[in-house]
C-alpha cells in the first residue's frame, strides 16, 4: 500500500509542477526609446542576474546616449548641430561619423535611391506627427536639398555644401545602436541573447538551450498578432521594412514613411514588406529600405553585392512570398 | 481492503484535481493583459475572465485613447493621436507584438504562452 502511495505522490507532484524553470535564468526589461517599443532579453546563470540586470540597464544607457546623438529633433544633438551649421562645418561624435559614413556606402550601393540628406523631406511629411500631404512646392523645395554627394566628412568634421540641407539617420540609427548593444553585452560575458528595438533584431548565440531564436514575421498591413511565417536564427540579425508600417491614409490613398529622394514622394513599389537576416542590424536595416525602393526585380543583384547579408523574405503587393539567400523560414 | 480502496480513491481524487487545477493554470496563463501608460502599469486583467464586452477609455495629455475588451482578445478602437497605427494594428490575442500608441505613451501586452521569442516587421 506505501508504494502505491508513494507513485501516486510522486505523479500528484509530477503534474503540478510541469511549469518548473528551466536550467539558465532569463532577465527580460522593455522601455519605450527612440520613439519604439525597446526590449532586451537576457539567458543566463542564475547566480548572475544580479549582473545581469545591472548589464541591462546600461545596455539601455547606451540606447539613450546614441539617441542623443543620432536624433534629428534633439536640439542639441549631432545631427542637430549638423543640420543648423548654416554651412559651416560642424564638429561631431565618432559614433556619428561611423553611422553616416555607412548611410554614404548605401547611398552608393543604392545609386542614390538611399539618401541620409532627406532630413528636409522628412520632416516635411513628419509620419510620426501629420496626417496630409505636404504641399507640392514645399515637397519640391525639399526634394531639391536631398544629395548625399555633397556631404564632405574630414575626420569628425561634417560639411553640408547645400546649407538648407538637412542629414536624418532615422533609417539606419537603430540598427547601428541595436549592434552597439550586441557588442557590449558580448563584451561583458553574455553569451545569450536577444536584442529587439522596435523590430530591429540582433541576437547573441542561441536562446540558452541550444536552440535557435524564432522570429516572427509580422504579416503587412494585419493585425498585431498575425505572422506570416517564423525565421530561426542564431547569432545573426534580422531586421524589416514595411510601407505598412508608418503612414496615413488620405483621400482612400496610402502614404507611408519610405520616402523616394528623386521624387520626394512615398515610393511606389511591388514590395510591402522586407525582411532581412545579416550579420550585423545595420546592413539588414539599409537593405531592407533599399530592396524596397529598388523593388524585387534588383533585389537578388542587390543582395548580392553586401557583404554580411545571410537571407531575405520579401512579401510582394500581390501576396506572393520570395525567399533569398540561407534563410530558415517556416510559412 | 477496504483501506486500500480509500486511499486509492484520495489519491485519485488529488490527481483529478491536480490535473483539473494545471488546465485552469494553463488557459488562465496565456491571458493576462497589461495597460502601460508613459512606462506606468494603469490596468491589468484577465482576458479569460472577460464575461461581457466593455470598453476603456484612457487619456494623456489631451490624448485618448478607447479600448475594447473582449473574451480573450482586445484592441483599440479610436484614438486621437496623429498616426492611428494602434487602431491599425486590430485585436491583439497573445502575440509578441504589442499595442503601441506612441503619440500617447500606450502600450497594451498580452502575456501568451508564444512559441517565438520576438516579432519583426
Amino acid at each position: 500500500m506505501i508504494k502505491i502511495s508513494v507513485l501516486l505522490i510522486i505523479f500528484t507532484v509530477a503534474i503540478s509542477g510541469c511549469e518548473n524553470m528551466q536550467a539558465g535564468e532569463q532577465v527580460s526589461e522593455t522601455r519605450l526609446l527612440l520613439d519604439t517599443f525597446c526590449t532586451i532579453t537576457i539567458h543566463g546563470a542564475a547566480d548572475d542576474i544580479d549582473k545581469l540586470t545591472d548589464v541591462m540597464g546600461r545596455a539601455f544607457d547606451i540606447c539613450l546616449e546614441y539617441e542623443k546623438l543620432f536624433s534629428i529633433t534633439i536640439e542639441g544633438s549631432d545631427v542637430w548641430q549638423i543640420n543648423h551649421a548654416g554651412g559651416e562645418p560642424a564638429a561631431v561624435s565618432s559614433q556619428t561619423i561611423e553611422v553616416m559614413r555607412a548611410g554614404i556606402e548605401f547611398g552608393e550601393l543604392s545609386g542614390g535611391m538611399f539618401d541620409i540628406t532627406l532630413g528636409r523631406l522628412s520632416r516635411l511629411w513628419d509620419f510620426g506627427g501629420n496626417k496630409s500631404v505636404p504641399d507640392k512646392a514645399e515637397i519640391d523645395a525639399a526634394q531639391a536639398t536631398v544629395n548625399y554627394r555633397q556631404v564632405n566628412i574630414n575626420g569628425n568634421f561634417v560639411h553640408l555644401e547645400n546649407p538648407d540641407a538637412w542629414i536624418d539617420l532615422g533609417a539606419i540609427a537603430k540598427g547601428y545602436i541595436a549592434d552597439k548593444i550586441a557588442l557590449y553585452l558580448a563584451e561583458q560575458g553574455v553569451t545569450s541573447a536577444l536584442i529587439d528595438l522596435g523590430g530591429d533584431i540582433v541576437t547573441i548565440g542561441s536562446r540558452g538551450d541550444d536552440k535557435p531564436w524564432r522570429l516572427g514575421i509580422r504579416a503587412p498591413f494585419g493585425s498585431a498578432d498575425e505572422y506570416i511565417g517564423v525565421i530561426e536564427i542564431v547569432g545573426a540579425s534580422v531586421v524589416s521594412s514595411g510601407i505598412y508600417e508608418r503612414g496615413f491614409d488620405e483621400s482612400g490613398v496610402w502614404y507611408h514613411h519610405i520616402l523616394d529622394p528623386g521624387t520626394g514622394m512615398p515610393v511606389i513599389s511591388d514590395i510591402v514588406s522586407a525582411t532581412v537576416v545579416a550579420d550585423n542590424a545595420i546592413i539588414g536595416e539599409g537593405l531592407s529600405t533599399i530592396v524596397i525602393l529598388a523593388g524585387s526585380r534588383e533585389a537578388a543583384a542587390l543582395f548580392e553585392r553586401v557583404p554580411g547579408f545571410i537571407g531575405a523574405v520579401l512579401v510582394l503587393e500581390n501576396g506572393e512570398v520570395q525567399i533569398f539567400g540561407d534563410v530558415r523560414f517556416a510559412g | 481492503m477496504k483501506s486500500n480502496r480509500f486511499w486509492i480513491i484520495i489519491f485519485g481524487a488529488i490527481i483529478l484535481l491536480s490535473v483539473i487545477a494545471v488546465f485552469i493554470f494553463a488557459r488562465k496563463q496565456g491571458d493576462t493583459v497589461k495597460i502601460y501608460q508613459n512606462g506606468q502599469l494603469i490596468h491589468t486583467g484577465n482576458l479569460g475572465m472577460v464575461s461581457e464586452p466593455f470598453n476603456i477609455s484612457v487619456e494623456f495629455n489631451g490624448g485618448t485613447n478607447i479600448i475594447a475588451v473582449e473574451q480573450g482578445r482586445i484592441r483599440v478602437i479610436s484614438a486621437n493621436c496623429f498616426d492611428g497605427t494602434c487602431v491599425r494594428q486590430g485585436w491583439h490575442t497573445g502575440g509578441l507584438t504589442p499595442i503601441v500608441c506612441l503619440p500617447n505613451r500606450l502600450v497594451i501586452t498580452v502575456e501568451g504562452k508564444s512559441d517565438i521569442d520576438a516579432v519583426v516587421g
